[in-house]
Order: C-alpha cells, then structure tokens, then sequence
C-alpha cells in the first residue's frame, strides 16, 4: 500500500483559512477593550468606570475623606485626609490587575479587565 | 492515496479547532473576589467554587479570621490583646493569641540573631507604625535594645495567662500578617476549595491553582511602583497541608527620609537601626505563614550568605533574593518555577 503526503490546494486553503480564524480569534480575546476600574468603599462597590472608552475628567467624591480621579483612561487618587498619603504616591492606574489602596480610608481602586498574564497575587 | 489526504484534512482541522478551542478556554476560570482591611494592611481573596453559595461562605470565614487576627495581634489597634499585653503586661487572652506566642517564641529562639519580638519598645521609638516616625536619639536605642530578652515572656498556658517583664514590649511585626494567613488556611481548609489569599502581601494559596493546579504568585519589584513585579513564581501546593504561603520583607515598606537619609523599618535587633546591606528584598516560600513571615525578615536581616541558605534549608523554605544592584538569586527548589519578568534584572554572579 502507498502512502502519499501530497497536500492539495484545497487542503492548504482549508488549513489557511482554519488558522485565520483561530488568529482572529485570538487577537480579539487578546486586545478586548475592556479595563474597567472599580471603587471599593469598605467592602462596598460605590462606582465603577470603563476606564478604556473614557475620555472626559471624571472627579469622584468618595463620600470619606477621598477624591479619586479619573481621566485619559487613567484613575487615581486625588485626595485624602489619611495622613501618610500613600493612596496619592501610589499613582495612577491604567492596566487590568493595577490596584491602589488607602488603607486609613478603607478605599481600594481596582483595575479588572482582560489581560494575559496576570498573576493570581503579588507578595511584597 | 485519498485515504491519507482526507485523514490530513481530517487532522487539520481537529487542530483548528482545538487552537480556537484552547483559546476560548484559556480565559481564567471564575472565581469570587473580596476585600477587607485588618492590622494595617489590605486583604484580597479569591475563591474558586463551583457554586456562589460556597465561595460567600469561604470569603466571609477569611475576611471573620482576619478580623480575629486583628483584635489578638494588631499593632495599630490599641485595643489588641498585644497591645493590651504591652500596656499592661498581663493578660488572659484568647487561645489562638497563646497558640501563636508560643509558636513565634519557638522560632524567635532558632532565629536569635535575626529576629527578636521583645524589642518593641526599640520599634515604638522608631515610630512606624505612627504617623511621625522619627530617628531616636543613640542613648534611647541603647537602652531598650539592652532590655530585650525572649527570656522575659512568660506563657502560662495551664492558666492561659502572658506575662511580660516590665522593661520590654512586644513587636509582632514579622509574623503577624503569617500568623494570620495559617488561621485563615486552618479556618477554610474543611472546605477543600482552591483559594488565594493576600494579607497585606503575605500570600495563602490554598489547593490546586487555576494555572495546571499552579498558583501565579508574583513578587513586587522592589525598584518600581506596587503595581509593577520582578518575577513570578508557579508555585503547587502539593504538600501535606496542601497550602503554600510567600512572604515578602523588603526595604520600600514603611520608610521616612530625615536630614537627607531614608529609614526603612526593618530594625536590626543587634543594633536597634534600620538593617544596612546589599539587599532590596527577600522572599521568602514554606508550608507554614508564620514561618515564611519570620524568615524573609530573618534572611533580610541575617544578609545573603552560607549562614541563611542553611536557615532556610533547615526549615525546608525557598527563597528569593533581590540586591541592590539589580542582581537576583534564589534556592535551587525554584528553578523550575521562576520567571522573570523585568529582564533588568540580572541573575547574580556567585
């Protein structure tokens, strides 16, 4: 019996086009604009904002001594009555799995969003 | 002829398909997020249940134990049994305060040179934990790091009572956030549920992670902001407890600059100052919370060297070394499960 490895056309375009959409597939899981921020009040989710399509200065009262916020796709603190202010040294956040806290606050920013990668925690 | 090709087709695309397959399953499994504040620090979870019911059930008992862990060892709450303990030197506290005193005494003993909890008052001096830390004068450091003694801690347990001598107090500091991530394990670990759990930064990862039964663990570049990390370890759980803790002591903690110097607050018990070597951070995995929250101080304090390696060894933990000229090292043990990320960094030269 004869074994042929002879590929037809047809075979290559099936292939090529299989493949094509797998990629696709991929590249649209993979770039899903999506990052969102949310903002944890002692527990509490008070206000979430779809970081990735907003464009315009969003000021955020936090109703305990906070001011986050947000513009450019970015969010941060603004202000706080904590006395370390580590929440405002901490920056701003624009990438899923960026997460900012005032701890005397008990007020979390957290960014959630599609991203591959992302560890399950971060020991520091 | 036909057969062979039909068969290639055939192949062909049960490969499509499980590519498109395997990248629509890639996405992480679910699992349900909660957050609380205990001893000065955040606390996330996640909980991998099947069922929502379950994984409510799970985050309420890790947010209750903090809570616990909180009233008996906090060094920020003044009502804490430790803080009680330290105002008046007596007290009948909680079981759970007695089983993790006697514990941390019993490494405090292994760990002499490095770690020492009865020099809180050299801590309180320093002010960290306050809102005005301030170098102490020279005298001041003298005189309180001459009274620290473990021997001055006296547990009754027949009596449930702790005794401190007048002349010292406690810094529970490097085992707090640890003691507190082993009552969280033993709180949950009826549930057989996958969990990790961040106190602070010290991590609990409980059962089989969502990445091939791995848990992602990630450790905070010590040069960049919180939200960047250095490397990443994939870590199983497949011991006995089947739990893993990480525990992180680094130098960007809790510092202050004065008269142009940066104090950090991780103390020297041979000197009372801020310890002064080559490291950045050390990170510290083991099967016990408490001990890898002793030991990452313990090695940062104790330095890089022959000494800490045998350390580690003795008590079966891995770690990870960060210096500060960008150079890492780890334990053989984490060979196979390190990567790392910031390609700055490079691997030290013995």
């Amino acid at each position: 019996m004869k074994h042929s490895l002879t590929i037809k056309k047809a075979d290559i375009a099936v292939i090529t086009v299989i493949l094509l959409i797998a990629a696709a597939v991929f590249a649209f899981s993979g770039k899903k604009a999506d990052c969102t921020a949310e903002i944890i009040v002692d527990g509490q989710l008070i206000k979430t904002v779809e970081l990735w399509k907003n464009n315009e200065t969003l000021t955020i009262n936090a109703g305990n001594g906070v001011i986050i916020k947000a513009e450019n796709n970015e969010i941060f603190f603004f202000e706080s009555d904590c006395s370390g202010k580590n929440c405002i040294g901490s920056g701003r956040l624009s990438s899923p799995g960026d997460t900012a806290v005032c701890i005397p606050n008990k007020t979390i920013i957290k960014l959630t969003g599609s991203k591959n990668g992302l560890p399950d925690a971060v020991s520091y | 002829m036909k057969k062979s090709v039909s068969a290639l087709r055939y192949i062909s695309v049960i490969c499509a398909l499980s590519l498109i397959f395997l990248t629509f399953t890639s996405c992480a499994p679910q699992f349900k997020e909660s957050s609380s504040f205990a001893m000065g620090s955040l606390i996330t979870s996640k909980v991998y249940a099947d069922d929502e019911k379950t994984a409510d059930e799970i985050c309420e008992i890790i947010n209750s134990s903090a809570a616990k862990a909180d009233k008996a060892l906090s060094a920020t709450d003044p009502e804490s049994e430790i803080s009680k303990l330290n105002k008046e030197k007596k007290i009948f506290p909680s079981e759970y305060l007695i089983s993790v005193m006697k514990d941390t005494i019993l490494l405090c003993n292994i760990l002499e040179r490095d770690v020492d909890i009865s020099m809180g008052n050299v801590t309180a001096l320093w002010g960290f934990a306050t809102d005005s830390p301030a170098v102490p004068s020279d005298e001041d450091i003298k005189i309180n790091l001459e009274n620290r003694n473990i021997e001055k801690i006296a547990i009754d347990e027949a009596l449930g009572k702790i005794t401190i001598h007048d002349s010292i107090s406690l810094d529970m500091g490097a085992f707090g956030k640890g003691a507190a991530c082993d009552l969280i394990y033993e709180n949950i670990s009826s549930y057989k549920t996958p969990a990790i759990v961040s106190f602070g930064g010290t991590v609990m990862a409980y059962e089989k992670g969502p990445s091939d039964g791995k848990w992602k663990i990630a450790i905070r570049d010590p040069f960049a902001d919180a939200s960047s990390y250095f490397a990443t370890l994939s870590l199983s759980t497949e011991t006995s407890k089947h739990a893993v803790f990480v525990s992180t002591s680094g130098n960007y903690e809790k510092t202050f600059t004065q008269d142009g110097i940066a104090y950090h607050h991780i103390l020297d018990p041979n000197t009372g100052y801020p310890v002064e070597n080559d490291l950045v951070s050390v990170t510290v995995i083991s099967s016990s919370g408490l001990q890898a929250d002793a030991l990452s101080t313990a090695c940062y304090i104790g330095g890089y060297n022959e000494e800490t390696l045998k350390t580690l060894e003795s008590f079966f933990a891995e770690a990870v070394f960060v210096f500060k000229d960008k150079t890492y090292a780890y334990t053989d043990g984490l060979e196979d499960s390190i990567i790392i990320n910031n390609k700055d960094y490079k691997e030290k030269q013995q």
